[in-house]
């Protein structure tokens, strides 16, 4: 019998590869899985047996995904069976840009950089570009950097960590960089940014920053001081007792995220299974086939 | 003319030299400025006294030794140049003038090094020196952009501190002024900061966490300049809080940044820096936009009409000889002093000569 608020799902797909932390304590390691519904426990609402839905889940066939109040954040999105599964899976990711953009108040033109083009900034550099903003993305990967290009980036500067600051600024000739995205979670990442934003510029964290030696950690403090520099957080889930935000409900941010996708404005085929060029930036399950392809967690 | 000054020869080597000024030449933006008092910032004097350098360069204050320590002076014009418009000779003035009886000051009105404003004779040199950092305070409030009834922290209360701590009150800001020294914690209490935490750091978070009742500030003011302060800063904030960069940090003190940094992802915090020396800020004031100029007329008035108390901060009046032992004691003893003001109208001592 299902506890409240809870549902089994029979999986066709499970995403890996977004390096986002779980959510919270016990959140289960896939970044979304897109499923049918089963059973549906008491008292939950809005979701009936054989909807197909996209939900925070886990890596196997048969889950149940708890959506009660107390649990880690999680969601039942409806996708249509017109929709691509491997769409739906993207639709967090892209929700999570949103709020980067949104974080980012950034005016149409303005100048962007995404520092990391793994699938979270890659995802989010297309929602910037979307946005109007001009922007350069960054990477050490040469495939990340063909996955980029082949998702519609039109700038991509392939640098490693130590060179990138200076390879963007070469690059990108006098621009300024009103906003500079961290996408990856580590310290010189963060001094990369705060080193090509332009004065009074915003340097977005998408990931908690970590093997931050103590002297970078100065030089960061030190550079946001001098410059005037704004480091804001971007979080995915909207922290308890923070005012303001995004107005809209989770079911509308996914609702614009998922509209995103299926317009093509922001094009997750190319980067989660490398049609068109590139290599996928995430690993895509299919628990449909008959065996789990090669590499994939046993389920 | 005979003039005194003071001189960072190198790291941990002050002195007071004496050279012969010529004010015959005097170029036409240039003003020759007979010393009453001036201020010594402890922030980046010590640090440069102390040799700890870092970031001090990129801030454009220091350029290497020797060094003429001073950001702050007030005095009376002896003479100006052809062209000066804004004072004139015989004006009594706050400038950004170093640690000297007699300096000639470069008072072009599109620098911003080059701020000059005549001040009334009635108003106490040591309180209107304290101007320099009032400005400091105003950038604070600015750049923090507190809201009336906000709940705000502001670590550290030396000068700025504690001056911010007012200024922000002044803005409707509910603020909390912490500090590790019992002395500095007095001081601020009696220029009218309600809720004094002096303590460990271990005190000052649980007792913010009473005050509070939990749910953390919504600014945090770091006026110290250090890593540990920061990470005071963004373990204090509420979620969406903000956290305000005030003082510079120069070296690292064993704190590892990556848990700070976390909960500013995390809880969605805005950390901003706030130096005082932005490039591209206004210098003069244009359609009633803040700018440097109006922002020292702000401070001179706020601190005349007492409405931002310094007097009660200013611990220690020393003549120019003491000021090389000034520098070693607030490296050593800083929890003893605050505002230091040196005062040149006397003991005008022969002094070594340059």
């Amino acid at each position: 019998v299902l506890a409240s608020q809870t549902l089994l799902l029979q999986t066709e797909q499970s995403l890996q590869g977004a390096q986002r932390p779980p959510a919270g304590p016990g959140a289960p390691p896939a970044e979304a899985v897109v499923g049918t519904v089963l059973e549906v426990g008491a008292g939950l609402d809005g979701v009936k047996v054989a909807d197909r839905i996209v939900a925070i889940g886990s890596h196997a066939p048969v889950q149940v995904c708890d959506l009660s109040a107390g649990a880690a954040p999680n969601f039942a999105f409806h996708v249509r069976e017109a929709d691509w599964a491997t769409a739906a899976l993207a639709v967090r990711t892209v929700r999570f840009g949103l709020r980067a953009l949104h974080a980012g108040r950034v005016r149409p033109g303005g100048a962007v950089a995404v520092l990391g083009l793994g699938l979270t900034g890659n995802v989010v550099a297309q929602i910037f570009q979307d946005a109007g903003a001009e922007v350069w993305g960054v990477t050490a990967d040469p495939e990340a950097a063909a996955s980029a290009r082949a998702c519609g980036l039109d700038n991509v500067v392939l640098a490693p960590p130590e060179a990138e600051a200076q390879a963007l600024r070469e690059a990108a000739g006098a621009r300024a960089f009103r906003v500079a995205v961290a996408a990856r979670p580590d310290g010189a990442c963060l001094l990369s940014c705060a080193a090509v934003c332009q004065l009074h510029g915003q340097l977005l964290m998408l990931e908690p920053a970590r093997d931050v030696t103590a002297d970078d950690g100065v030089e960061l403090l030190r550079r946001l001081h001098f410059r005037w520099l704004h480091l804001c957080g971007v979080s995915e889930w909207q922290p308890a007792g923070a005012a303001g935000g995004p107005d809209a409900t989770l079911d509308q941010s996914l609702d614009q995220a998922f509209a995103l996708i299926r317009g093509g404005r922001v094009r997750v085929d190319r980067l989660l299974d490398g049609r068109g060029g590139g290599r996928a930036v995430a690993a895509v399950i299919d628990w449909r086939a008959p065996a789990a392809p090669a590499g994939a967690p046993s389920p | 003319m005979n003039a005194r000054f003071v001189v960072v020869k190198e790291a941990y080597d002050a002195r007071v030299l004496c050279e012969e000024l010529d004010l015959s030449g005097l170029g036409p933006h240039h003003i020759a400025v007979e010393a009453e008092t001036s201020l010594i910032t402890a922030g980046v004097e010590v640090a440069i006294f102390a040799g700890r350098l870092p970031g001090l360069s990129r801030s454009g204050l220091f350029a290497g030794y020797p060094w003429r320590s001073g950001h702050a002076m007030v005095g009376r014009v002896v003479a100006a140049g052809a062209r000066v418009g804004v004072v004139e000779e015989g004006d009594r003035v706050l400038c950004l003038g170093r640690h000297a009886s007699l300096q000639v000051y470069d008072a072009t009105m599109f620098r911003p090094a080059s701020v000059v404003l005549p001040i009334a004779e009635d108003t106490a040199p040591e309180v209107a020196v304290a101007a320099r950092i009032v400005r400091v305070a105003l950038l604070a409030m600015r750049a923090s952009a507190v809201r009336g009834g906000e709940v705000v922290a502001v670590f550290g209360l030396g000068l700025v501190g504690s001056v911010t701590a007012q200024a922000l009150a002044m803005g409707g800001a509910r603020v909390i002024g912490l500090t590790t020294s019992a002395l500095r914690g007095r001081l601020a209490q009696a220029v009218g900061i309600e809720v004094i935490v002096a303590g460990s750091r271990g005190e000052q978070r649980a007792r913010l966490e009473e005050l509070t009742g939990g749910r953390g500030v919504s600014v945090a003011v770091d006026a110290v300049g250090a890593p540990s302060v920061f990470d005071q800063c963004a373990r204090v904030c509420r979620p969406g809080g903000r956290v305000l960069l005030l003082g510079t940090a120069r070296a690292a003190d064993g704190t590892d940044l990556a848990h700070a940094l976390a909960l500013v992802q995390q809880r969605q915090l805005e950390v901003s820096g706030a130096y005082e020396w932005s490039e591209g800020f206004p210098i003069l004031p244009h359609r009633g936009t803040p700018s440097l100029w109006w922002d020292y007329y702000k401070a001179l008035q706020l601190v005349r009409d007492g409405r931002i108390r310094v007097a009660p901060l200013l611990t220690d009046v020393i003549q120019p000889d003491a000021v090389p032992g000034m520098y070693r004691t607030l490296l050593e003893g800083w929890r003893d002093h605050l505002g230091v003001v040196v005062d040149w109208r006397s003991g005008r001592g022969a002094g070594a000569r340059a």
